[in-house]
């Protein structure tokens, strides 16, 4: 098992060296043959350690493959830690990642750049499976680094347009201020606990007898922190900023790292931590907090938003929101039930609006789209799965984890949870709008396309369509697995989930759920399936009877103006962060280093042409003095410091 | 073994560089044009046959002093010739082409880096001061003539002249500081002054000894590259032979490190709470100067030349964490960093192309899919460099940064990471450039040619690069096994 395990991540790698290496002067063929062999049998592989894993009976299993990083008393193991909820990563990412790689055939055939476009992907693979797989929070790091270099390099796959670079460079900035509260958060983890070992971590929160922290102990200050790592990765307020534009990269890409994997990976990586999280309810707050905002403002955003990847890119984030909200309510299997069913659904809607994209000829405006049913008809139906699953529309897997996380939020009873429910549920309402206008503008109602261009529209290859039939059947079927508790069937994946969670303390901030009855839930079920018919509704009125287009919607005025702006939020960041800087760099660095000193070399260099004509005495009396002069003065201070401390 | 013996065996590699370097300067004058290159297969041949001899009469129980007093003949003496071997091996073969390309000579190339190894060697196994300080000029001598050994090229004298009137400058004051020293215990070798010092306590209460002792600071912070003492990293990196400016900026830098280790720590451990502080400020001034700088830089080398700046503040956090783990993180990180920096300049030294002509980084753009042999190895240097995990620039900061961490310097540490993350933002730019952008004129990338050589050295480099990242235990274990006999 130990090498059947260490299989799953090296394959994608393999597959990586080869694409990225000669894939140059391989046929196409070959290039998705290699990157689809290698995930598929790493999934196949995946789905073998599940059912050896079951069949083990045990809550988890480490495998050290080797030492990696010894030294002082400090010791990192490159090891694999398989317990259930590294399996359901696994699972999710081999899974969902092999179905994207089969539909990128179809939609990327005609690209430049196949190869490096499935080097990328395959790489992309092998890092995220190594962050889920870690037994240490080192080794999580890698993963961590090496999925955001993928993202970056990913965005910026069409760099011919200014927009996709410029949107890499802004992932790429906004990502180093949550690694660095990741970072740090690390090395403090490092220096209380001196080991980075998550079951040695946490089983050494336990034996040291940490309780509940009821100010700001050093597991709150470790939360928080691995939180802002969180913020930057899962695009939450208030570094979300970048997820948007990153859909600039080509629609596998969004699908695959922008709403399946990548971004849960702050979520993993908190669920993970719950140890720490369940003894520092401030940090949770903060996480509660934040993510149910987000929940609610994210999904605002995408009410008026006219580019079809863009409303999925804000309900991304807003999905992300409703997970983090989980966890700040202690309910961490539901967060991670979310993240699952959320990479079917929300997986499935970026496939689809690609196949809409690739009919169209790269048109994402929905203004120009608009009764493409009777053209699209599997893209169509396939999609509709998808929206009644993320608008919690019961049946669909949505509906049940959306559910379970809104319930735990109205049950249990830690600070601030009833603020998250009525976030949540509002959000859950606006989803239901946002999502049904998509679906109304773009496939039903009177086409909005040229007649000239309607004539060329047509589905998409089979190897397209029959991914987003699979993933449908998923977005359908997937919520069987955690039933809620009044239907008294048993929630299959809570339990399955259970032995992560042992590290948490016994007499906990709250134990959840008691005291509430099941008629209480049922009723929480139905506030929220009667909030989504709501939404879905008011999407029905206006945008199937009364036509509205996009355009129509601008006589909103105002509002629309701020919410199509998302709130000025990227201007406001221009103005308070961006500007500063670059005032800094220029009247500063620039004036200061450059000017004085790149400046100052090139008229060194004027002084020397000069000098080596006239006499070298010329060039002493450039500008090497000020460079003696700079070690003088910094001799001077040490001897200044030195003479001072003596004194002392 | 004899005590004689012992003499010639501690000092062997030593004796092989230089009677080869002299064989070198004999017989090159009578090689015609077209043989020249023997003068650096000799070289090639000398490095190995002291590498071997170094592995031979290894040390690695006991820490002898031979030679009158004057080295060390332990096994830190042994892993840090080690590591200055490999650097001249590596340098050699990147030259190997190089020298021809841009019609330098061979000969005297050769004969110039033997002799520089010598000084590094010197400075890392010196017992006494005068030792160290003659192994510095060595070293320093034949650096001065390297950085301006493309004769005709204004850039590259300027670079010589400059690290020689610097050079001379921080020499002085070294030799000033030693002299304090040697005024006040009446000795020069580290073990004499170590007793005097820790015997009468009167002297430690003298203003002038700490003179000394900053005044050698200064001399080594010069040859290390130590803000403030690096103002002419940048400048000589620019304008010296490009494979010249890799050697400089991990040979010299990697021997002053060797000479500090043991100089604070066998000389002067008591005082280090003092020096402690010092260093905290110049290992900070060192990682924002170096990564400020670098931000904006166009031009390949002079990028990499304020980067080796910071990287030189990273392995200070060693000294300040003061103790085995700190200091192995050290040695650890000038393997790691030979092999990423030396690797790094040898693939520019491959682009630029005759003439040095393409070293902006608007030149690499969109040549990375066009040479993966040489952008992939060039990537995996730059994300070392940048201390991505899985790569050995990763494993040893994170050492350097622990060791700091667990000496509760959580402020510096907290910049480092801080300046560690600004460097990705230039290191990512190169790739960036590389492989995201496109020609500024369509379909017009260099053209680049390279000899098997010199792609060799690349991917070996490359490899280690890895090797390190992945299983850096050995190393470390190598590291630890040789800081000990500094007496920690």
């Amino acid at each position: 098992m130990k090498t059947l395990l260490i299989f799953i991540p090296i394959l994608p790698l393999i597959g990586f060296l080869l694409n990225g290496i000669f894939g140059r002067s391989f046929p196409k063929k070959l290039v998705h043959r290699i990157a689809i062999t290698t995930t598929g049998i790493s999934f196949l592989l995946a789905v073998i350690t599940f059912f050896k894993f079951l069949s083990l009976d045990v809550e988890s299993l480490v495998f050290n493959y080797f030492t990696w990083i010894k030294a002082g008393d400090f010791v990192a193991n490159f090891g694999f830690l398989l317990d259930p909820l590294s399996m359901v990563m696994v699972l999710v990412v081999t899974g969902v990642g092999f179905l994207i790689h089969v539909y990128s055939i179809g939609y990327m055939w005609n690209d430049i750049g196949y190869n490096r476009f499935f080097a990328y992907l395959n790489l992309f693979m092998f890092s995220m499976l190594i962050l889920v797989l870690a037994n240490n929070y080192l080794l999580l790091f890698v993963g961590w680094e090496g999925v955001g270099l993928c993202s970056y390099l990913l965005i910026g796959f069409y760099f011919h347009k200014k927009s996709a670079s410029d949107a890499g460079k802004k992932a790429f900035i906004v990502n180093r201020i949550g690694d660095f509260g990741f970072v740090v958060g690390l090395m403090l983890i490092f220096f209380t606990f001196r080991t980075i070992d998550f079951e040695k971590v946490f089983s050494e929160i336990v034996n040291r007898g940490y309780g509940v922290e009821a100010g700001w102990g050093v597991l709150t200050v470790i939360g928080v922190l691995l939180f802002i790592g969180a913020t930057g990765k899962s695009a939450q307020i208030p570094l979300y900023v970048w997820l948007p534009d990153a859909m600039e990269g080509p629609t596998p890409v969004s699908a695959l790292i922008h709403a399946a994997t990548m971004v849960t990976a702050g979520v993993y990586m908190i669920t993970r931590s719950n140890a720490i999280y369940s003894r520092a309810p401030h940090a949770l707050f903060i996480v509660g907090l934040i993510g149910s905002i987000t929940a609610l403002f994210a999904a605002t955003i995408g009410i008026f938003q006219r580019d079809i990847k863009r409303v999925l890119a804000y309900s991304t984030v807003s999905q992300l929101g409703y997970m983090f909200t989980a966890l700040g309510v202690l309910a961490f299997s539901a967060g991670i039930f979310h993240l699952m069913t959320h990479a079917f659904f929300k997986a499935l809607l970026f496939l689809g609006s690609g196949s809409v994209i690739l009919a169209l000829h790269h048109e994402q405006d929905m203004q120009n789209m608009g009764g493409l049913k009777k053209y699209l008809p599997i893209t169509c139906w396939t999609m509709w799965a998808a929206t009644l699953a993320i608008s919690g529309i019961p049946i669909f897997a949505g509906f049940f984890s959306k559910d379970e996380i809104l319930w735990r939020s109205y049950s249990t009873p830690v600070k601030g949870h009833m603020i998250f429910y009525i976030l949540g549920t509002v959000a859950a309402l606006i989803t239901a709008l946002y999502m049904f206008r998509l679906m109304f503008l773009t496939f039903h109602g009177k086409t909005r396309l040229p007649e000239d261009k309607l004539s060329h529209v047509h589905e998409s290859p089979k190897s397209m369509t029959g991914v987003l039939v699979v993933l449908a059947i998923l977005s359908t079927i997937g919520g069987f697995v955690g039933m809620p508790g009044w239907t008294k069937i048993p929630n299959i994946f809570e339990n399955f989930l259970e032995p992560v969670f042992k590290f948490m303390p016994h007499k906990g901030i709250v134990h959840a759920v008691e005291g509430h009855s099941a008629g209480n839930e049922l009723l929480v079920t139905l506030v929220s399936i009667l909030v989504a018919g709501i939404g879905a509704l008011i999407a029905y009125i206006i945008y199937l009877k009364k036509e509205v287009t996009p355009e129509k919607e601008e006589n909103l005025g105002l509002i629309y103006k701020l919410i199509f702006n998302k709130y000025y939020v990227d201007e406001i960041y221009n103005f308070l962060v961006v500007q500063p800087i670059k005032w800094f760099s220029t009247n500063v660095l620039w004036k200061i280093v450059d000017v004085s000193i790149i400046d100052g070399i090139v008229n060194g260099y004027a002084y020397l042409t000069e000098g080596l004509s006239v006499g070298v005495s010329k060039i002493q009396n450039g500008f090497i003095r000020s460079y003696v002069g700079w070690i003088a003065l910094g001799g001077i201070g040490i001897l200044y410091y030195i003479l001072i401390n003596f004194i002392k | 073994m004899s005590t004689k013996s012992l003499i010639y065996v501690s000092f062997l590699p030593e004796i092989i560089l230089g009677a080869f370097a002299l064989l070198i300067m004999c017989v090159d004058p009578f090689l015609k044009k077209r043989e020249k290159v023997f003068s650096t297969i000799i070289s090639i041949f000398a490095i190995v046959v002291a590498f071997i001899s170094n592995l031979l009469f290894l040390s690695r129980d006991a820490s002898l002093i031979t030679f009158n007093g004057m080295i060390y003949f332990d096994f830190y003496s042994n892993l840090l010739r080690g590591l200055f071997l490999l650097i001249g091996f590596l340098v050699s073969l990147f030259a190997f082409k190089y020298i021809e390309r841009e019609d330098l000579f061979p000969g005297e190339f050769s004969s110039l880096l033997l002799f520089a190894l010598i000084g590094m060697d010197l400075m890392a196994i010196s017992a006494n001061l005068i030792m160290t300080f003659i192994g510095l000029e060595i070293l320093s001598m034949s650096t001065y003539i390297l950085a301006g050994f493309k004769r005709k090229n204004l850039k590259s004298n300027e670079s010589a002249l400059k690290y020689f009137i610097l050079g001379g400058v921080s020499s002085a004051i070294l030799l000033y500081g030693i002299s304090f020293l040697y005024g006040f215990t009446g000795t020069l070798s580290y073990r004499g002054i170590a007793n005097v010092l820790s015997k009468g306590s009167g002297f430690i209460g003298s203003p002038l000894l700490f003179l000394g002792m900053g005044m050698i600071l200064v001399g080594f912070g010069f040859k290390i590259a130590l803000a403030p003492f690096h103002v002419w990293t940048p400048d000589v990196y620019e304008g010296a032979p490009t494979v010249v400016s890799g050697f400089m900026s991990v040979g010299p830098k990697a021997a002053g490190y060797a000479a500090l280790l043991r100089i604070v720590f066998q000389i002067f451990p008591f005082t280090l709470p003092l020096w402690r502080e010092l260093f905290v400020y110049s290992a900070i001034l060192t990682m924002l100067i170096g990564n400020l700088g670098a931000i904006i830089q166009k031009n390949v080398k002079r990028l990499l030349g304020y980067s080796s700046i910071a990287h030189a503040g990273y392995m200070l956090l060693g000294i300040i964490a003061a103790d085995v783990m700190g200091m192995s993180g050290i040695i650890f990180y000038l393997f790691a960093y030979l092999f990423m920096n030396l690797g790094a300049f040898g693939v520019i030294s491959i682009f630029e192309g005759k003439g040095e002509k393409f070293v902006t980084i608007d030149d690499y753009r969109g040549i990375g899919f066009k040479y993966p042999q040489l952008t992939f190895p060039l990537s995996i240097f730059l994300l070392s460099l940048a201390g991505i995990p899985l790569t050995a620039g990763f494993v040893g900061k994170f050492v350097l940064f622990g060791a700091a961490l667990m000496e509760n310097h959580m402020g510096l540490v907290l910049i480092a990471i801080l300046a560690s993350l600004i460097s990705v933002y230039y290191y990512l730019k190169v790739i960036v450039y590389m492989f995201m952008k496109s020609p500024i004129i369509e379909g017009e990338e260099i053209e680049v040619r390279y000899s098997g050589v010199a792609l060799f050295s690349v991917l070996v480099c490359a490899f280690f690069v890895l090797y390190l990242g992945l299983f850096p235990s050995y190393l470390l274990n190598l590291s630890k096994e040789a800081v000990v006999f500094l007496g920690i």
